[in-house]
């Protein structure tokens, strides 16, 4: 029995130890929060807390996605930059106009996610320079619909994503839980989601296996577009306005918390469970800070180091591998 | 990697130079084309664009970029990326202002703590991609990151100073009817094509980004290699913050940012591969031209900021098309 068992659990552990770390690394940082801070359990903070890292959340989970399959989406935050524009500018005061905004913004970040998907799956470019190259075209885009910050965004919409429900549950958790339970799970199980993590650990096998690769590349990268204008409509709300300039640190913060998470940047390995903890433990940082009457300047120090540290402790197996051929790509 | 792969051996001077005859060689032509397009277009829209005095000023403003390039390229055929290129060019340059204070009597070291302090960022990316293997794309996002809270400590957010005489003739002065940065830009791409075409160092760097295994095989010493990449890279973005402090007069907030991606860009553009292992130094000149005069003749044509944003990318997607793309996996 013993001799069966014991090697499970030992992948078992290897498998869960990086997004345990960012978790830990997480409650480290609020148990730090409450030291310095004891008004940080009250409801209003914990909401606020929760809006903080919404739009971060939802991109991570954009980005966890396009890196499961050894890509990297440039453009999340010019596809959030651009459906908050466009939402800022066409919202009306009314509910139904406004349902009708929300569709036309999710419409917009699918068609940026499907033509990246398009040029990297079917125009077989690098990732990396195509989503650089649109999102330089998604930002012109931008300022073309928005020219200056301001826009209006009507009030029961703000309050309805960013505030609580009955007074009690925050909307932010409710949506977490919704991403996770409706959103990634179902996703992770289905054939497409399968596929991602074949797609991404090995092209070739994936594609000699039958799976359709081109195909899986092409729906991972629209749903990721799809996502960062999710991630654009919570931050119309919270900011009430619309700003051509405001998306662009999702781009590489998504990528922190992806990693901080635990996904592995050559693909096939991870998850949204993990990016989750990696996207609060980058957006609590700020609090923090301020808690702790640090200067401002310190956060970008502080996100960096974290970043850099936390990959660090995962890189240890490194000095355990006799044969260096094992990790080299 | 390519349809004919030859023997470093067997290459000759010319194929190592401008890469081996096919794709690589038709990129370059290709490059320096458009080069001569955007000129043209230029001219077309100003006819004193293309007076020399005019066209020389493009080349000091691609210099900056150029010697960026430098570095970037390096990085980029190891397979490994450098994204720590805004907030060390504006440290180097922070450093260059806060210890001369806009004097020439300190400039000899404060010159030389700026590329000091530019090759230990370097060093300290190389450490961790070559030892700890983490991927470069996060290492030197994490130290981009730190570089940026550092800047803003050691200035309070209010950078002080002016750049010195000096740094200021870098940009301002001429060797001859030769702009300083530009006359510094030829000498150290010939340098640079001389490591890549002409040294085990060079050579090492294509063979890696090839193959890492087959060369860590052959007995190439890839690890130090790979160090030894990022600290020039780190050098050259240090090199491009003095010289963008010289351009500017002085050093501001965030004036790097607008260098990390056309640094990346045009690499790319000049025709070196972004997976690594292919390209040379001669295609990014002109990449490094072609990003400075589109911008140039964008604005001259008067188009709006986001009209050249939108044109910025295409462009770059088109030049992609045009060789960019992967061979199709059919195995």
């Amino acid at each position: 029995m013993k001799p069966e068992s014991a090697p499970k659990k030992k992948l078992n552990v290897a498998r869960y130890f990086r997004p345990l770390l960012a978790y830990i690394v997480l409650i480290l940082l609020i148990l730090v929060y409450r030291a310095l801070s004891p008004v940080v359990f009250r409801l209003p903070v914990i909401t606020a807390m929760l809006n903080q890292g919404m739009a971060l959340a939802i991109t991570s989970m954009a980005q966890t996605l396009v890196i499961l399959t050894a890509g990297i989406d440039l453009s999340i935050g010019s596809i959030v930059t651009l459906s908050n524009c466009v939402a800022a500018t066409q919202m009306q005061p009314g509910i139904a106009p406004t349902l009708g905004v929300v569709l036309l913004v999710l419409l917009v970040g699918s068609a940026c996610g499907f033509l990246n998907g398009l040029l990297v799956a079917y125009g077989r470019l690098a990732p990396i320079i195509v989503t650089l190259a649109t999102s330089s075209i998604f930002n012109g885009l931008a300022l073309y619909v928005l020219p200056n910050p301001g826009g209006f965004v009507p009030e029961w919409y703000s309050e309805a994503l960013t505030g609580r429900i009955f007074d009690i549950v925050p909307t932010a958790l409710l949506i977490l839980i919704f991403l996770f339970v409706f959103i990634w799970t179902p996703l992770k199980r289905s054939p497409l989601g399968q596929s991602i993590y074949a797609v991404g650990s090995s092209e070739s096998s994936a594609r000699m296996s039958g799976l359709n690769v081109q195909r899986t590349k092409l729906l991972t990268y629209t749903i990721a577009g799809t996502l960062s204008s999710m991630a654009a409509l919570f931050l119309a709300a919270q900011t009430a306005s619309g700003d051509a300039t405001q998306g662009g640190v999702y781009t590489l913060n998504s990528i922190a918390a992806t990693v901080i998470g635990g996904t592995s940047f050559t693909g096939g390995v991870g998850g949204f469970g993990g990016t989750l903890a990696g996207a609060y433990v980058f957006a609590i940082i700020p609090n923090v800070l301020f808690a702790a009457r640090v200067s401002p300047f310190m956060k970008e120090l502080l996100q960096g180091a974290i970043l850099v540290l936390t990959i660090s402790l995962g890189a240890a197996r490194v000095f355990q591998v006799k044969n260096r051929l094992e990790i080299m790509k | 990697m390519s349809q004919s792969n030859p023997t470093a051996a067997s290459q000759s001077l010319s194929e190592r130079i401008f890469g081996a005859a096919g794709s690589n060689r038709r990129s370059i032509i290709i490059a320096y084309f458009f080069v001569l397009v955007l000129i043209a277009v230029g001219g077309a829209l100003a006819p004193g664009f293309v007076a020399p005095q005019s066209l020389l000023q493009q080349l000091v403003l691609a210099s900056i970029l150029g010697v960026l390039c430098i570095g970037q390229m390096i990085v980029i055929l190891t397979g490994n990326i450098d994204l720590s290129v805004a907030w060390t060019m504006n440290l180097c340059s922070v450093i260059v202002t806060s210890v001369t204070r806009g004097e020439n009597q300190r400039v000899t070291e404060a010159i030389a703590l700026s590329l000091l302090v530019g090759a230990g960022i370097g060093l300290f990316n190389g450490l961790g991609v070559a030892y700890l293997r983490l991927p470069s794309m996060v290492m030197t996002l994490g130290v981009n990151a730190m570089l940026q809270g550092v800047t803003l400590v050691v200035t309070g957010a209010q950078p002080k100073g002016n750049a010195p005489e000096v740094v200021r003739w870098l940009i301002v002065g001429r060797i001859g009817p030769i702009p300083v940065s530009v006359f510094l830009w030829a000498i150290l791409s010939i340098i640079t094509i001389f490591i890549l075409s002409r040294t085990v160092f060079g050579r090492s760097l294509y063979a890696g980004g090839n193959n890492q295994i087959a060369a860590y095989l052959s007995g190439l010493r890839m690890q130090r290699n790979l160090v030894l990449a990022f600290v020039i890279c780190g050098l050259c973005n240090a090199l491009g913050g003095i010289l963008l402090c010289g351009y500017g007069g002085q050093s501001y907030l965030s004036m790097g940012v607008p260098y990390q991606l056309p640094a990346i860009a045009a690499v790319v553009v000049g025709g070196t591969s972004i997976l690594g292992g292919s390209g040379s130094y001669v295609g990014v000149i002109a990449g490094s031209i072609i990003l400075v005069l589109l911008q140039n003749v964008l604005s001259l044509a008067r188009v709006k900021y986001a009209g050249q944003l939108i044109i910025y990318g295409l462009a770059i997607l088109f030049m992609l098309f045009i060789y960019g793309r992967q061979a199709a996996d059919r195995d």
